[in-house]
């Protein structure tokens, strides 16, 4: 009994009479001995040379865990002249029965004892108790891990399943300093999985060693996590084959434990530090801090940024770049973070925006407002190339502003006056305002690899909103082109990102120079000015299905003229119910005709274009009524034209002409 | 209302119908787009009804009712299926009220069209009834 340091004074040597088997009877208020503490210790022995024994305790808490009802019964138990438990029986409650064997000999007080756990694992524990370096050592292969977790509430729910090697060295005495145990713990074969099966892990394989020593009431010590190999799915995050190391200092105390000089090597991403405090019992986290420096953007988003995206639906981005990362966190979450990108790059992976270069201070508080900073080198939108631009923004928890802003857009640039969120009783609405400086259409054109188009494009947006899910424009959208303008206005995106984006809209075309638009393409030159109105406009993923269009030549006194390659596309549009009402040795003597006025109308209605024109003629309408000498009219006679017909006539009839450099 | 659900029955009849033959006659643009963008993912996703993982709920959408059916490294694109599937659903429902000219139908739509999906799923399938699940 010498490891025993602590003895309560209450021992008492009973009588018979309490046990009749029992020579002996033992009683201790509380035992204590390194990291075991027994309280209401009975020892029953039929003698101290040999026979039977068994001894309890009501409560034994061993290195900081409680087992309650500890029973030892030995088949032959003797303390003389050395202590030995042959055909012993270990239990507590919720553990064993399990069979156990024990001596103790020697001056040195060696000890060893072998407790079969189940028919594949027994723990051997071996050493000396008593000499110049009192140590234990524990040796146990495959110890289930439900086991080690034992009644771990946090665990409960993800039903952990796994082997465990364990090696330990209990110094249970070394100069002065408390007991020390030094351990290796090998996981092979882990997984659990919550219920949803959207938490769990296969084939985990992970070395923890620790070393821990008693300080005071608490226990002290460092830690080093080792992930090997497996697969861990934790809700969208998935990850496979280990290389993640954790390292920490620790202190373990009645309520709480803290990890300090924290260090997570994330495989190929960096290396996360910082310190955490965990709530022993629950296991909820009480304060945390983290920060990474030159993390890899790539692998961080591929890991952990993109499956949350994707497990909601979202397309896929790419990101590169390298990012330092400092987060604070509480019980209630994320409290504060700070997202420094230095050399960054994203774009869609479908390749619909990019942004290069990209330097951003993403200050962000859960309480407060911060301003966030971000400059791009260059990037693109579609096919359209973006130069560099600084953006700031304040971001608050209800809202977020976006200071005005200029972003050059090819040889102009697009002015953003306001772009603002804000969330108002838990709805995020947003407003924009923004104006479109004139655009060389030459360059667009180019840049989205369109047939080359003159003149310039610049647009002015008056307001913008975007509320549940609609974006709606107040006022009309002005578009400056081909000399004269469209104006939009009742514009409406009904849920621009979701699966079927869809618009209306009417569109007004006043003074539309004819000749730059028709130069472009291969249907031929009409010179002259277009005027056109085109009213309940419905867009369903960005084609048209419904509108009620009219153009028309404009009012006023200018050159009209049309070429003879026009006339005979608007023919060939007409399809073989369109003919030229001119006799045909004119149209092949004349290049170009006069004209009074162009007319054409069009009503789309689930999938069929209903045409008309300036007026009736013999059961047809009219699309170009001639003027001036040589004169020439254009009649219709189909009036109901399939739409995916006539926009393949169309494409047919506009495919781009060579541009002559 | 009663003509709503004539109306709604009749188009569910007749997309059930010809579903199957990849002929579904709704015929807008968007529809089309949608149906094409549902039968690819078919494939992908009738494994994972045959397993039990997936279940067709009784709002006419689909949800991943047992992940643990599915080996752990396809789980989290399986995710991104069922949200990609239930977007596309619930724009299908959206567009054919939309295109019988009566948005406020979509929610007959939906109803009628996921006792239809329940009433067409293979045996073996699981199928939500009154928030429980059972096997047909």
């Amino acid at each position: 009994m010498r490891p025993l340091r602590r003895c309560a004074a209450a021992l008492i040597l009973l009588g018979a009479h309490s046990s009749p088997q029992a020579a002996i009877e033992l009683r201790f208020e509380s035992l204590s001995a390194a990291a075991v503490e027994l309280s209401d210790v009975r020892i029953a022995a039929a003698g101290l040379g040999g026979g039977s024994a068994r001894i309890t305790a009501s409560r034994a808490l061993v290195a900081g865990r409680t087992l309650q009802h500890v029973k030892l019964e030995c088949g032959d138990f003797a303390v003389l002249p050395e202590m030995h438990c042959r055909g012993g029986r270990l239990s507590a409650e919720g553990y064993g029965p399990w069979p156990v064997e024990f001596s103790l000999r020697g001056p040195q007080r060696a000890l060893r004892a072998d407790v079969r756990l189940s028919a594949e694992v027994t723990a051997t524990v071996s050493g000396d108790l008593a000499g110049s370096l009192p140590q234990l050592r524990l040796v146990a292969s495959g110890v289930p891990l439900e086991f080690l977790l034992g009644e771990l509430p946090a665990s409960k729910p993800y039903v952990p399943v796994g082997k465990i090697d364990v090696e330990a060295t209990w110094v249970l005495k070394e100069a002065e300093r408390p007991p020390r145990l030094r351990a290796t713990l090998a996981l092979r074969d882990g997984r659990f999985g919550s219920a949803d099966g959207l938490r769990a892990a296969d084939s985990l394989s992970a070395v923890m060693d620790i070393d821990v020593q008693r300080d005071g009431p608490d226990w002290r010590g460092t830690l080093v996590t080792d992930w090997r190999g497996g697969e861990l799915l934790w809700d969208s995050v998935y990850l496979t084959g280990g290389g993640s190391v954790l390292s920490a200092d620790f202190r373990l105390s009645a309520s709480a434990l803290e990890l300090t000089s924290l260090a997570l090597d994330l495989a190929g991403i960096g290396r996360l530090t910082g310190d955490a405090t965990l709530d022993r019992a629950s296991a909820a986290l009480r304060a945390a801090r983290v920060q990474g420096a030159e993390l890899d953007l790539k692998l961080l988003n591929e890991r952990f940024v993109q499956p949350p995206f994707a497990a909601r639906g979202w397309p896929p981005f790419v990101m590169q770049g390298y990012a330092d990362v400092a987060a604070r966190l509480d019980p209630a979450g994320l409290h504060s973070a700070r997202l420094i990108v230095r050399g960054g790059h994203v774009s869609d992976a479908a390749g619909r925006y990019s942004l290069q270069q990209l330097d951003a201070d993403l200050p962000w508080q859960r309480d407060g407002a911060t301003r966030m900073h971000v400059t791009a080198a260059e990037g693109r939108f579609g096919r359209v190339p973006v130069g560099r631009f600084a953006l700031d923004a304040d971001v608050a928890p209800d809202h977020v502003a976006v200071q005005p802003v200029r972003i050059p857009l090819l040889d102009a640039g697009l002015q953003l006056n306001l772009l603002r969120f804000e969330r108002v009783n838990g709805r995020w609405t947003g407003d924009l305002s923004a104006d479109l400086e004139p655009l060389s259409m030459p360059e667009l054109t180019q840049a989205l690899g369109w047939p080359r188009m003159a003149g310039s494009v610049g647009a002015s947006v008056p307001h913008v909103r975007w509320r549940d899910g609609v974006l709606s424009l107040d006022g009309q959208l002005m578009i400056q082109v081909f000399g004269g303008y469209i104006a939009v206005s009742g514009l409406q995106v009904i849920e621009p990102f979701g699966t079927t984006p869809r618009v209306l809209s009417d569109l007004q075309m006043r003074y539309v120079d004819l000749d730059a638009l028709t130069e472009t393409f291969k249907f031929g030159r009409i010179t002259g000015r277009l005027d056109g109105d085109v009213t309940g406009l419905e867009l369903s993923r960005w084609a048209p299905v419904a509108f009620d269009a009219r153009v028309r030549s404009s009012e006023g006194d200018y050159p009209r003229s049309i070429s003879q390659r026009a006339v005979d596309s608007i023919t060939a549009l007409g399809g073989s119910g369109a003919t030229a009402a001119i006799q045909r040795t004119f149209l092949g003597v004349f290049e170009r005709f006069g004209y009074r006025r162009i007319g054409v109308s069009c009503r789309l209605r689930n999938g069929v274009c209903e045409m008309d024109g300036l007026s009736n003629r013999n059961g047809g309408f009219v699309l170009i009524e001639g003027g001036g000498v040589p004169a020439l009219s254009v009649v219709g006679y189909n009036r109901r034209v399939d739409w995916q017909v006539l926009l393949e006539r169309l494409a047919r009839v506009t495919e781009t002409k060579p541009v002559l450099q | 209302m009663k003509t709503v659900h004539r109306i709604v029955l009749l188009c569910v009849m007749y997309a059930g119908a010809v579903w199957a033959q990849g002929n579904l006659e709704i015929n807008t643009p968007a529809i089309s787009q949608l149906r094409d963008a549902m039968q690819a993912r078919h494939a992908q996703l009738a494994p994972h009804y045959a397993s039990g993982a997936l279940g067709l709920t009784a709002d006419g959408r689909i949800a991943l009712r047992d992940a643990n059916a599915v080996p752990l490294a396809q789980r989290q694109a399986v995710q991104g299926l069922v949200a990609q599937e239930n977007g596309d659903r619930d724009a299908l429902y959206r567009e054919i009220a939309r295109a019988n000219g009566h948005p406020e139908w979509e929610a007959d739509i939906r109803s009628t069209f996921a006792q239809r999906w329940i009433g067409r799923a293979q045996s073996g399938w699981y199928v939500q009834s009154g928030g429980q699940w059972s096997r047909k």
